[in-house]
């Protein structure tokens, strides 16, 4: 069990990723929920959660009494075996399952109160996922499927403009030249550059990554890491991510370690 | 609203590389409602017509019928009051000239006949009536024949021949009386006389047994009818003896016999729309089940439900404009395709015209549809979470909640879109029985084949597993938890049902119009042959292979005294064959075996060496015509005897077969009595002319009548209709074939992956694919023994109370359509997966 008040991490909120100043400046807030956040305040606050799955009638122990501290731009790793719970946590940190008990507070929300659809409003202005298996939708192209993402979060914004900021994000992760391919085009590492691109073009303020670089090879996954951290620096957003990584997970400020459920923090370095 | 419109674009981008697994799904809802347009549109201008036209089509605002006299003067006296008054006498008669005959539809009309339209020749001038035209002319009155007759008797325009022993003129080639839509099926060529040269026939002689006179009188009020009319003239007549009608209740059978075509295409149209719909429910399920990430990865970035259901709905609705906009195209094109073939079948002039009507209710029908059976589908698609982008692929869409829908606000618009259904095919087929009995029909069935495989699933499951791996595999993947076997059953089944349902209909409706003996009609018929003549005509059959059948029935003459314990004279018979009957003397015959043309209605036929107290068996409208039951005594003249008879069955004959008599006695009550014979030649395909050569050279005393021609012609109407029937019937299973195809869709992805890991684990090719053929074959074995069951019922009350027609089944065809279907399912189960199998498993492996 780790928790890290006293953590050192710089709290940035305002965010600058060299994107049109027109995406950053309208970003919509749903009015139901309030993402901002006070300085000091954790950006995640995981409290005694337990997380329980039914199969068939037997049930299976996930999480275990999990309490957890994150602040804002932190860069955190969670490590352990397969099957100790790393995947779970992150469902839960985004909104995507909810715990069997305790708290899940993201931004200042609490997640365990919200439906479906608040929670979907949530992840549009909170938090940005990058996939293990990229999962881009095969129809759409490059500028499509990031542009989707900001459309969704931001649906003030004209075409062009959503089509604009896509366009340099997709710019950004070295793929301006690629825009209107289809994932089937694009190679692992590039379609994992489309993903992250997605993640981060509504500018969250956290980036949840399952093994990023899981399905890739060393350099498109070098590639993809400097890629995540830069973006996520220069927006100032905190990073999660679950690998299995050693080298990688040596470069978050904190790594977590899951074993059979339960969380403990090694800040030793590498595992 | 922005919002919106850009969740439709990316809705419509995410379509590009779908279309094609959408061909069936659009194919489906095309032809469902290019059914319903099409139907509805050529109702919408039979209707039209007959609304208009009535009056012209029956001649007149009312009509005045009988076949047992002719009206007297007072009753034409009585009727002239009205308006004015028009007399057709319709009979049949032999038409002859030097060796050839013709058998004649003879049709005799008054001076002031047509009161209605115009009689079409092109030698009767605009301005003269045809009874002046056929007058006394050089000695010989006239007549406007059909041009075949003329070819028949070898004569042309202005000869003269012998019409009913009486010299006639041929004054012209008959083309269409202006009521021949009301005169019904005539046997023979149809000639035209005037009433005067009708009088002057010497040999009334009917050429073939149990063929009378009408006597028809048209009026035409001199102030236009109201619905009084008919009150009034019956009032003043007074006599139950006449038959009479209106314009409404007044088209002849080919309009029935058309108004049971259009509620068979209607229930095809429902059907298809149905079986339409389960398509679209197999097919968005199976879109969804395979978009099932696009829509974890749109939630997963944030979509609401909302934007989720407005993605997939654009699409749905795309697809559905494309299918029903298709369906309006193709429906609209039918109508002015099959307008001119129905017109000529029912002899109602139907001018093509465009209704918007029926094609704003198809295509309300089709959308309907698309809408109704797609929205549960993509409701189940705003279950899926964006978890299993964690966990997997995808692939699993989660179960259908049925109970929380019920009990959601989410069930509404389930409810309006049922609602909207039944509310437009009320609209087009004015029909709230039929409607309401589809739906609860539909209904039931989705709940039987839902329960029953469910029961299956659980019994299966109780079993002891096959020793045999394959048939194990197969049971196992049956009854799995997340096996596919209730959406292909259900859509199995409900598609089988259907087929099952328009083949049995469609069999039933061809009975209706052909009658089962029509292709074994005689050729030629001869009347009061004698026995060494029907000896002469059996050793020609035995030496010449052109006569193909030969048969001779007795015939003699009796009149009815008495029925039951009321004399003749005193019963008011009703319907024609109840008037022929107490008429005088009629055609009587015996039998050991009930005839080929005949088919019981009620009661049994005597065993073949009956020889106990005589026997009738009488046709089946004498029934209500008499008030007649089983066991009822009918006393007859015969020779200045009294034979008295019991009533053992009624039976029912098609008139296609072109003889049979009204009573038929058991074996040995008449043999006693003298008897000529009625003889029937059937001539090989082809080869009429050499047998009507040979008959008369052998027998040149005989007069044959060549029939075979004339029920030809009458049947070619009629057959035009039972071929549509056939062809609506085959595209609507053709349809239905497509449904079985696209039910397969659903969980295909999922039999991929199975396949490929159970090859991966050492299976060979073989035994994944017997595996799968044995799975599908049983499911559909399944499914086709309770859609057959449950079809034959639906078909069965359908046809007795919608159709009113006889029911019968054509088994071999149901067993063929089974047996295809089951291959079909079975065969297509496995070839989802041969791609598969085909590809190195490393690569899918790692695509999935």
């Amino acid at each position: 069990m780790t928790d890290t008040p006293g953590s050192d991490a710089p709290n940035r909120v305002v965010p600058s990723l060299g994107l049109p100043e027109t995406a950053s400046r309208t970003r919509a807030t749903p009015p139901a929920l309030d993402t901002t956040i006070a300085v000091g305040v954790p950006l995640v606050a995981v409290s005694d959660v337990d997380y329980t799955l039914s199969v068939g009638s037997v049930p299976l122990q996930i999480l275990r009494n999990v309490s957890l501290r994150i602040q804002a731009a932190e860069v955190v790793a969670i490590v352990g075996p397969s099957g100790s719970g790393k995947t779970s946590l992150l469902m839960l940190l985004a909104g995507l399952e909810r715990p069997t008990s305790g708290k899940v507070v993201i931004a200042g929300q609490d997640l365990t109160g919200l439906t479906e659809d608040q929670l979907a409003v949530f992840r549009r202005k909170t938090l940005g996922i990058v996939f293990q298996s990229f999962h881009l939708i095969p129809s759409l192209s490059a500028l499509d499927n990031v542009g989707l993402a900001l459309e969704i979060a931001s649906p003030e914004l004209s075409l062009a403009q959503t089509r604009e900021t896509a366009a340099a994000a997709l710019t950004t992760v070295g793929l301006g030249d690629r825009l209107h391919h289809r994932p089937a085009a694009l190679s692992g590492g590039e379609q994992q550059r489309v993903g992250l691109a997605r993640a981060m073009i509504a500018k969250p303020r956290m980036l949840l990554a399952d093994e990023p670089t899981g399905n890739l090879d060393q350099t498109s996954g070098a590639r993809v890491i400097e890629l995540m951290f830069n973006m996520a620096r220069q927006q100032g957003a905190a990073v999660i991510f679950v690998t299995h990584d050693p080298a990688l997970a040596a470069r978050a400020d904190r790594v977590l370690t899951m074993t059979q459920g339960e969380l403990a923090e090694n800040s030793a370095g590498p595992i | 609203m922005r919002g919106i419109w850009t969740a439709i674009r990316i809705g419509l981008l995410d379509m590009r590389g779908d279309f094609r697994r959408f061909g069936m799904l659009i194919v489906c809802l095309a032809v469902g409602t290019a059914l319903i347009a099409g139907v509805s549109s050529v109702g919408a201008s039979i209707k039209q017509a007959v609304e208009q036209d009535a009056a012209i089509l029956m001649g007149g605002d009312l009509e005045l019928s009988r076949d047992d006299r002719p009206a007297n003067a007072g009753e034409l006296a009585k009727m002239a009051t009205f308006g004015r008054v028009s007399t057709v006498i319709e009979t049949n008669v032999r038409a002859e000239w030097d060796a050839h005959d013709a058998f004649v539809d003879l049709v005799s009309v008054g001076n002031t006949y047509p009161l209605l339209g115009k009689v079409s020749s092109p030698q009767l001038p605009a301005e003269q009536k045809p009874f002046d035209f056929l007058g006394l002319r050089d000695g010989s009155y006239g007549a406007l024949v059909d041009p075949v007759m003329l070819d028949q008797l070898g004569i042309k325009i202005g000869d003269i021949f012998q019409l009913g022993g009486t010299p006639f003129q041929a004054r012209g080639a008959l083309g269409k009386l202006p009521d021949s839509a009301v005169r019904g099926f005539r046997l023979g060529l149809t000639a035209l006389i005037s009433t005067d040269g009708f009088a002057t026939l010497s040999d009334m002689t009917s050429p073939l047994p149990g063929l009378g006179t009408l006597y028809r009188y048209k009026l035409l009020p001199t102030t236009h009818g109201d619905g009084s009319l008919q009150a009034a003239v019956v009032a003043a007549i007074g006599d139950a003896g006449w038959t009479i009608r209106t314009p409404s209740d007044g088209l002849g059978p080919m309009v029935h016999y058309y108004d049971l075509f259009m509620r068979f295409l209607v229930i095809v149209g429902l059907a298809s729309l149905l079986i339409g719909g389960v398509s679209v429910w197999t097919g968005i399920s199976a879109y969804v089940s395979e978009r099932a990430n696009v829509i974890a990865v749109m939630r997963s970035i944030g979509a609401e439900r909302a934007r989720i259901f407005v993605h997939f709905f654009a699409q749905v609705t795309t697809l559905a404009l494309i299918g029903v906009g298709l369906g309006l195209l193709v429906g609209a094109s039918i109508g002015f395709l099959v307008l001119p073939v129905v017109a000529q079948s029912i002899g109602v002039n139907l001018p093509n015209s465009f209704h918007a009507q029926p094609l704003l209710v198809a295509a309300a029908i089709g959308l309907v549809t698309a809408f109704a059976f797609s929205y549960l589908p993509l409701q189940q698609a705003l279950n899926i979470k964006p978890m299993i982008l964690f966990r997997s692929k995808g692939l699993a869409s989660p179960p259908f909640e049925w109970r929380t829908l019920v009990g959601s606000v989410q069930v509404i618009p389930v409810i309006l879109a049922a609602a909207a259904f039944i509310w437009l095919a009320i609209v087009m087929t004015n029909d709230l029985i039929l409607v309401c009995a589809f739906a609860l029909v539909s209904a039931i069935a989705v709940i039987l084949f839902r329960l029953a495989i469910g029961v299956g699933i659980v019994a299966l499951r109780s079993l002891q597993e096959s020793a045999n791996p394959i048939l194990r595999r197969a049971l196992r993947a049956i009854s799995g938890s997340n096996s596919d076997a209730p959406s292909v059953v259900i859509s199995v089944g409900m598609a089988l049902a259907t087929l099952i349902v328009v083949l049995v209909l469609e069999v039933n409706l061809s009975n209706e119009y052909l009658g089962a003996s029509v292709f074994d009609a005689p050729t030629f018929v001869a009347s009061d042959l004698f026995k060494d003549e029907a000896a002469t005509l059996r050793s020609m059959q035995a030496k010449d292979s052109d006569i193909v059948d030969f048969t001779a029935t007795p015939m003699l003459r009796g009149s009815v005294t008495s029925v039951g314990e009321a004399p003749a004279s005193s019963i008011s018979p009703r319907g024609p064959e109840a008037l022929f009957l107490l008429s005088g003397d009629i055609p009587l015959t015996y039998r050991q075996e009930l005839p080929s043309t005949s088919k019981l209605v009620e009661g049994k036929w005597w065993p073949p060496d009956y020889q106990g107290e005589p026997l009738v068996s009488l046709h089946e409208s004498l029934r209500s015509g008499l008030g007649i039951k089983l066991g009822d005594k009918v006393s007859f003249n015969i020779f200045g005897d009294t034979v008295t008879a019991t009533v053992a069955n009624f039976r029912d004959y098609s008139w296609q077969g072109g003889i049979d008599f009204l009573v038929t006695f058991s074996p040995g009550a008449l043999e006693g009595y003298p008897a000529t014979l009625l003889g029937a030649v059937t001539a090989a395909a082809g080869h009429e002319d050499a047998v009507q050569r040979s008959l008369a050279t052998a027998l040149p005393d005989v007069r044959f009548i060549a029939i075979g021609e004339t029920l030809k012609q009458i049947t070619s109407a009629l057959g035009q209709l039972s071929l549509a029937a056939s062809l609506v019937g085959g595209l609507a299973v053709g349809n239905g074939l497509l449904v079985l195809i696209g039910s397969l869709a659903a969980g295909r992805q999922q039999r991929r992956s199975d396949a490929v890991i159970t090859k991966v684990l050492g299976a060979s090719r073989f035994e994944v694919i017997a595996a799968l053929v044995v799975q599908y074959l049983l499911l559909a074995a399944f499914a086709a023994v309770l859609a057959t069951a449950f079809g034959i019922a639906i078909a069965w009350i359908l046809t007795m109370v919608l159709l009113d027609v006889d029911f019968a089944l054509n088994g071999s065809v149901l067993a063929a359509v089974d047996a295809g279907a089951i291959a079909i399912v079975g065969l297509l189960g496995a070839t989802t997966v041969l791609s598969a199998l085909r590809t190195a498993p490393a690569r899918l492996l790692r695509a999935m």
